[in-house]
């Protein structure tokens, strides 16, 4: 039996079975009485159908319910994302989130947005904005113990506000001191970057540098924010209700942009697209990332009095050793020339992430059910980060020349 | 073009389009064989030639040896085939592995690396191509006379870059009758082709972080998350080989081909020996047929059946990989198996029964010993050097002060491994009742269990998902 035919005959058991019940029925009701013969016998063939059918729509619904539930449980709660055409998403104000894919935390946001107690009095306190990406943000760990919860605690003369959002880029953080601080009023605000934001941000193809080609000065340089597309519009809704639906669209998510670029090799190979590709950034017309950078950290200080905390990455030794990752040191070291042009105070993280990894023998990085030691800062890493912060707040406020008293 | 990517199943989708769209059998072969070249030159369609060139000398060879006039000929047309599937592996796989090692014992130091990409699944497809010469050679099998099917066996894409190892014995005759889909073959084939991605996606590749991490450093984390690793990736490398063989052979089975099993619980094994009658079954008997029983087998007395059972086992670690590990690895195991045959000897001649049957107690026992074996013996397979193999043995000694990583998913996974195991074992009946038939597909267990494997499958499978080890090699 050739395949469409087999296909058609895939429930044969079923109407097997059905037409012995048929049989039966027609022996009690004889032949082209009640049940009126053929014509009967397909509309029992039919209703049949309809309640497989509804059964199987039963069934469907049994395992989304429980998946469902599965993923409120274990995974994570529905979106907390909103679109913002500023930055191209922010979190829900009031908004909350359960997350257990490193570490394990319920959060929730504040009137703002921000993963932090809503706004108290400043009462004489030294106000700081942090602003910064998804070492800032910090929802893999309870908001207590997050780097700006433990500045507050180690001096209480500062009110610490978490200005982070996850995947923040670097070109983007400027954007988001203009919106938070009308309402914020901060004394400082620090700028936490990495690696991630030297190395890989500024060389995004999305990150467009415009120089003046009078004098190669750097003029602008901004991310290209995401627009909103139409399914975001129309399932955005749908992520912020399902937790269900938010997995599902983050695991479907690559795995599309990966069909779609096959799809688009294979067009190139069967040479059926007339688009020509890309042309490839001249990468002679772009000035050095320490220029690009040193405009970025210019702009950050015009706003406000501004300060810069790196977060270094570690290299592990036996006997919990460990020492700042080479990599972290060069990048590190083009954001410290940077920022040395750009006359903005710069702190590194590394001895204080390196002596809490000796002192609690645990990696300042990463989790128990993610990478250990990698990923994002734990409460150890939160707990050296911190200190750093306080550090490089009084040091920025005896260069500013303000003072604040505890309340 | 892995098995678990949107791009396969578009691609698996339109050729069960085109299996029913073109009619004549022939047509389908053709069609197949089309698909299967795709397949592979998705990866490297430069590659797409070498695999067309083996699939020349076989077919071509196999005729010439067919039908040569005198032995001497027949005798000729083998040797060149063998000299070319093995020269083409050797060149591919080993050149860099012997130039370095002949270059370090006579201390050339102007030895260059052969810049050269190792054609994905080429051990598989050279064992493909000559278990067939080897039969026909024998005169096991008569000579295929279609170039179509031939090249379609030699490339056939489910099993192509990672088995199991076909042989031209069962798989020509599958392609002289009329291929169909049929709709119990789809049922299983899906619910295997499910199961396999299961292994791999939920299990194999979820443990893959964790172990990836572990051995990248294990000097720095302690004796209980070096054992933990030891574990997980005796299960990762189980669940990812066999997954992809599961899924291969639900693959095969869905366009109407039988694929043979490729494992059998190995960890259930009760001595190395059982381990290799489960463990990678095309590759271990690929081994005894063509390589141990020509090397003489047990033929020649208890000393060279050890001798015989060891270079085979050596051979079969370098089939895996040209490094020194994977020797260590074969060797290890042709050690294993020969005190395993000295031992069952010994109890033999003291008249008592293979401990493999004779009771509970003795039973467990091997079964622990042979788990233990095989989990450490995978230490120098995965490791990327032998100093690496070295600093990991010896933090697997308690004591140390290294990082305490117990990793969640792993030890979840881990769990989950016993529970399936211990179902194997005690409950075959329960285990029996998978893949569901095509009548049971509307019953609620069916419909909900193959709902939430699909689900589960579909959310938790990691985002950078691993490629198959066996790819590798």
């Amino acid at each position: 039996m050739s395949w469409p035919v087999t296909f058609a005959n895939c429930g044969s058991v079923r109407r097997q079975s059905l037409e012995r019940r048929l049989g039966y029925f027609e022996q009690v009701l004889g032949r082209g009485g009640i049940l009126g013969g053929e014509s009967s016998q397909r509309r029992t063939v039919a209703r049949s159908g309809w309640r497989v059918f509804l059964r199987v729509l039963l069934a469907a619904l049994v395992v989304l319910g429980g998946g469902e539930v599965f993923v409120r449980v274990f995974v994570g709660s529905p979106s907390p994302h909103i679109y913002d055409p500023l930055i191209g998403y922010s979190y829900q104000p009031n908004g909350e989130l359960f997350q257990a894919k490193e570490g394990s935390t319920h959060l929730r946001f504040n009137a703002l947005g921000l993963n932090d107690r809503d706004m108290a009095p400043r009462a004489g306190r030294c106000r700081v904005l942090v602003i910064g990406d998804s070492y800032t943000a910090a929802l893999q760990v309870p908001r207590e113990q997050n780097f700006t919860s433990v500045a507050e605690r180690i001096d209480p003369a500062l009110d610490v506000i978490n200005g982070g959002r996850d995947g923040l880029f670097l070109g983007d953080m400027h954007k988001v001191t203009d919106r938070l601080a009308p309402a914020i009023q901060p004394d400082l605000v620090v700028y936490v970057i990495s690696e991630r934001a030297v190395d890989t941000d500024i060389a995004l193809p999305d990150f467009d540098v415009q120089v003046d080609p009078r004098n190669g000065m750097v003029v602008d340089a901004v991310m290209k924010v995401e627009q909103q597309e139409t399914l975001k519009r129309i399932f955005g809704p749908v992520l912020n209700r399902s937790a269900l639906a938010t997995r599902l669209a983050a695991q479907f998510k690559p795995m599309v942009v990966e069909a779609i670029a096959q799809l688009g090799s294979w067009r190139g190979v069967l040479a059926l697209s007339g688009s020509k590709p890309e042309a490839i950034r001249d990468s002679r017309a772009r000035p050095d990332d320490v220029r690009i950078l040193e405009f970025v950290f210019r702009r950050m200080r015009a706003r406000s009095p501004a300060a810069l905390l790196y977060v270094n990455g570690l290299r592990y030794a036996p006997h919990h050793r460990a020492s700042v990752a080479p990599t972290s040191t060069e990048a590190e070291m083009v954001a410290r020339r940077a920022a040395q042009h750009a006359d903005l105070l710069l702190r590194d993280t590394g001895a204080y992430l390196i002596e809490a990894n000796a002192d609690s023998k645990q990696p300042p990085f990463g989790f128990d059910n993610a990478l250990l030691p990698g990923g994002h800062l734990n409460s150890v890493g939160h707990e050296a980060v911190g200190r750093a912060l306080v550090d490089l707040v009084h040091d920025s406020i005896r260069k500013l020349g303000r003072n604040c008293s505890a309340p | 073009m892995i098995f678990t990517s949107i791009t396969f199943f578009v691609f698996f989708a339109i050729v069960l389009v085109l299996m029913a769209l073109v009619r004549s059998a022939k047509g389908r072969i053709w069609m197949l064989l089309a698909a299967s070249y795709i397949f592979y030159g998705n990866w490297n369609s430069h590659y797409v030639l070498l695999i067309f060139m083996y699939g020349l000398w076989g077919w071509g060879l196999g005729l010439a040896m067919y039908h040569a006039s005198t032995p001497g000929w027949k005798r000729f047309y083998f040797w060149l085939s063998v000299v070319l599937s093995l020269g083409t592996l050797t060149w591919f796989k080993y050149a860099n592995f012997i130039g370095e090692n002949v270059a370090k014992m006579l201390e050339l130091r102007n030895w260059e690396q052969v810049d050269v990409v190792l054609p994905v699944g080429i051990s598989f497809f050279t064992f493909h191509t000559m278990s067939y010469l080897i039969d026909l050679y024998r005169g096991k099998i008569g000579p295929s006379k279609d170039p179509a099917k031939f090249f379609l066996f030699v490339s056939f894409f489910p099993q192509l870059v990672a088995g199991p190892i076909l042989r031209a014995s069962s798989f020509l005759p599958q392609l002289d009758r009329t291929l169909r889909v049929t709709w119990p073959n789809f049922v299983s084939g899906a619910q295997l082709f499910i199961g396999g991605a299961i292994q791999k996606s939920l299990f194999a590749d979820h443990l893959s972080i964790f172990v990836d991490q572990v051995y990248r450093t294990p000097e720095i984390y302690s004796a209980g998350t070096l054992w933990l690793a030891v574990a997980a990736y005796a299960m990762q490398i189980f669940c990812d080989f066999a997954g992809y063989s599961l899924m291969a052979i639900g693959t095969a089975r869905i366009l109407g081909f039988e694929l043979p099993e490729n494992f059998r619980m190995p960890y259930l094994a009760r001595s190395v020996a059982d381990f290799w009658h489960r463990w990678h079954i095309s590759l271990s008997t690929w081994l005894r047929d063509y390589l141990y029983i020509p090397l003489g087998g047990n033929r020649y007395g208890p000393t060279r059946t050890q001798v015989n059972m060891f270079i085979t086992m050596l051979l079969g670690g370098l089939w895996h990989g040209a490094s020194w590990n994977f020797v260590l690895w074969g060797a290890l195991h042709g050690v294993a198996l020969g005190v395993h045959r000295g031992w069952s000897a010994w109890r033999e001649r003291r008249g008592r029964q293979d401990h493999e049957t004779s009771g509970p107690v003795a039973g467990a026992i091997g079964w622990a010993a042979t788990l233990l074996f095989c989990c450490l013996a995978w230490i120098p397979f995965r490791s990327p050097s032998w100093e690496t193999t070295g600093v990991f043995l010896r933090g697997l000694v308690p004591g140390g002060d290294g990082i305490v990583w117990l990793h969640t998913p792993t030890l979840g996974i881990l769990l989950l491994a016993v529970i399936w195991h211990a179902a194997w074992q005690f409950m075959p009946r329960v285990v029996s009742r998978l893949p569901f038939r095509p009548d049971e597909l509307s019953t609620w267990p069916a419909m909900l269990t193959i709902g939430y494997s699909i689900l589960l499958l579909i959310l938790l499978v990691p985002l950078n998902a691993q490629p198959f080890i066996y790819f590798q090699f």
